[in-house]
């Protein structure tokens, strides 16, 4: 008997122990004064043709800030079990993206929708996420540490693993210049996330170098590829009969190749507005006319990024392609001014998916500045 | 005791020349716009009839409208409001949210008396042409850059018209008819509209100026309205379009008004 309660007893003591490992305990903190701050401002080259960046005045980019926020990007410490980190969605070998339909959180639980690849996103205005719903990078980065789909974490929890991280204790003093340990707030980790993110910027494609004149190559496109460029554009100078793409309606906006704009693509066959399986913008507006509404995303280095749409059903740019030529299903809030049966023959579905092809930025996804630290 | 009393005269006169004396007698000048067809408040997604008969729809309207000036009568200077500003009534998809108008706030306004306001519709070349590089984050053509610059034009998409024509006559949408987009941009689409009316500022007043943009006279010249069933005149997006291009924004002094 007295074996029976000293095991029961030691059960206990033993369960009481495993909930305080899971949950990290708060510190008084450390003071961190001792450690130097001189933050180095980052100078942001802004390729040709780009507009300015979209940066707070309450958040520089320093040297010490997108060190940071690229190791925090990185680190699965953000999650629940530490075994998700931001990079195992957005990797670089995918244009930041993972290459998955939807992508698997923790333990295993898949979202809905694909993983958006982070390209260029500090020039962003319009909106995060597929629906838009997180105004700027910083609020981005909040997201999905909380999602029980992907971290499933608690940020208050997610303060206290940085605030007890000597290591990180050091980053944070050196980025933002925080004198107490307890001053490690989701805001700084966010803002950190949002510096690293911002200097992902691509602009070194072989369209890039022909359309900014980076390359004097006057041959640099093959007659393909000039064919492609000319059907995304619509660029047919009124030929009779000349194939368009309606393309860059969407996926223009400058050297982003995206628009920004949300729309149905036309990719769901629903018998009324109402009944999208996912509503995307709508659901945030609550407009039906918003329902099945979607960010266009920027194409770069599209060919890297598949598998495509929001959630992912289209494996490779041959079958998007297909999708766009044929004009997908018509629904009240299709803008069918561009998605329409657009007739493109063999050619010029081989012509557009060579223009595509020329947007793969390999220079940007290998970037040394841009891979994971802790590899 | 001369030299103090000048030394106070000319103290007198130094102060009496402060800022407060100096400062130009100011006003307020709130501009409204609403978007209507023909005549009837714009809402989105919403059939209206076209001159022919046939239903249309439109799903996005908006535009750039710049060098937006006050004109100055006798001895008042012209007043420019704005250089840029966009308007957009895309998101009017309710009766109420189209009644609604958009509306800026121009402050410190010289006071005087105006005979009317003049404004381009688009955005004027040293603008169209500049380096978005330099724009600041929050100015009007930076915030829309992504959604209206078309970079096969190096230009802003002045106007943003799009839509459904009801093609096969049968009182309902599908996707055998019609859709429509017309964005008219470049340099050589700019369209200056002026407006005359009486306007006077006096110091510290607001005057409302409440603008009409009527999207059906757009479509409408000399009393023909643009045939929207013909395939040619579904988009302007290519260099070849320029004519369509020309034709939608020399409509603009007539789709404008002052109510």
């Amino acid at each position: 008997m007295k074996k029976l309660t000293f095991l029961a007893l030691l059960a206990l003591v033993g369960m009481f122990a495993c909930k305080d490992d899971d949950n990290p305990k708060p510190s008084d903190g450390v003071d961190l004064t001792n450690i130097a701050y001189n933050p180095t401002p980052h100078e942001l080259v802004i390729p040709p043709g780009f507009p300015s960046m979209n940066i707070p005045a309450d958040n520089p980019l320093t040297e010490q800030g997108i060190d940071l926020g690229r190791r925090l990007f990185y680190d699965p410490i953000l999650s629940k079990d530490s075994t998700v980190s931001c990079g195992s969605c957005h990797g670089p070998a995918g244009n930041f993206t993972d290459n998955k339909a939807l992508s698997p959180g923790v333990g295993g639980l898949l979202g809905t929708r694909s993983s958006m690849a982070i390209i260029n996103s500090g020039f962003l205005s319009k909106g995060m996420f597929w629906d838009g719903r997180a105004p700027h990078l910083e609020a981005q980065a909040l997201g999905p540490v909380e999602n029980p789909v992907e971290m499933a974490e608690k940020w208050d929890d997610v303060e206290v693993k940085l605030r007890n991280h000597a290591d990180y204790r050091t980053r944070f003093r050196k980025a933002f210049g925080i004198e107490n340990s307890n001053e490690i707030t989701r805001d700084l980790a966010t803002r950190a996330i949002a510096q690293f993110e911002r200097t992902l910027i691509s602009a070194n494609s072989k369209y890039d170098r022909k359309k900014y004149q980076l390359d004097p190559d006057p041959f640099l496109f093959s007659d393909l590829e000039t064919d492609g460029l000319k059907i995304y554009f619509d660029d047919q100078f009124g030929a009779p009969g000349a194939p368009v793409g309606h393309c860059a309606h969407c996926h223009d906006g400058g050297p982003l190749l995206t628009s920004e704009r949300y729309e149905n693509n036309a990719i769901t066959e629903v018998a009324s507005l109402a009944d999208f399986p996912d509503k995307g913008l709508g659901a945030l507006t609550g407009k039906l006319t918003d329902n099945g509404k979607f960010k266009a995303p920027s194409l770069r280095n599209i060919a890297l990024s598949a598998p495509y749409m929001h959630d992912g059903r289209f494996q490779t740019l041959e079958q998007v392609i297909e999708h766009y030529s044929s004009g997908g299903h018509y629904a009240d809030n299709v803008i069918t001014g561009s998605i329409t049966n657009l007739n493109l023959s063999a050619y010029d579905k081989q012509a557009l998916l060579a223009f595509l092809n020329t947007l793969t930025d390999t220079t940007f996804v290998n970037n040394p500045a841009f891979q994971n630290p802790f590899h | 005791m001369k030299k103090l009393l000048l030394f106070l005269l000319v103290g007198i006169t130094v102060a009496s020349c402060g800022d407060d004396d100096m400062k130009t007698p100011v006003a307020s000048v709130h501009l409204n716009m609403r978007a209507v067809y023909d005549g009837q408040p714009l809402v989105m997604y919403q059939a209206y009839t076209y001159p022919d008969g046939s239903l249309v729809r439109f799903q996005t309207f908006n535009f750039f409208i710049s060098n937006i000036t006050l004109l100055g009568e006798g001895d008042t200077p012209d007043a420019e409001l704005s250089e840029v500003e966009f308007a957009d009534f895309s998101n009017n998809t309710t009766l109420a949210e189209a009644e609604t108008p958009q509306a800026w706030h121009f402050e410190e306004v010289p006071t005087g008396t105006y005979r009317g306001i003049q404004l381009n519709i688009g955005v004027p070349a040293s603008l169209n042409n500049a380096d978005a590089g330099n724009l600041d984050a929050d100015h009007p053509l930076r915030q829309h850059f992504t959604t209206h610059f078309w970079s096969d034009w190096k230009s802003f998409i002045f106007v943003k018209s799009e839509g459904i024509y009801d093609l096969d006559g049968n009182g309902e949408f599908n996707g055998s008819d019609q859709g429509f987009e017309h964005h008219p941009g470049k340099d050589e689409a700019l369209t200056q509209v002026t407006k005359l009316m009486p306007i006077t500022l006096a110091e510290g007043g607001t005057f409302d100026l409440n603008l009409v943009a009527d999207l059906l006279k757009i479509y409408v010249k000399n009393g023909d309205a643009l045939d929207l069933s013909d395939p040619e005149n579904s988009n302007v997006q290519q260099a070849s379009d320029l004519p369509l291009m020309l034709y939608l924004m020399g409509n603009w002094e007539q789709a404008l008004s002052v109510e």
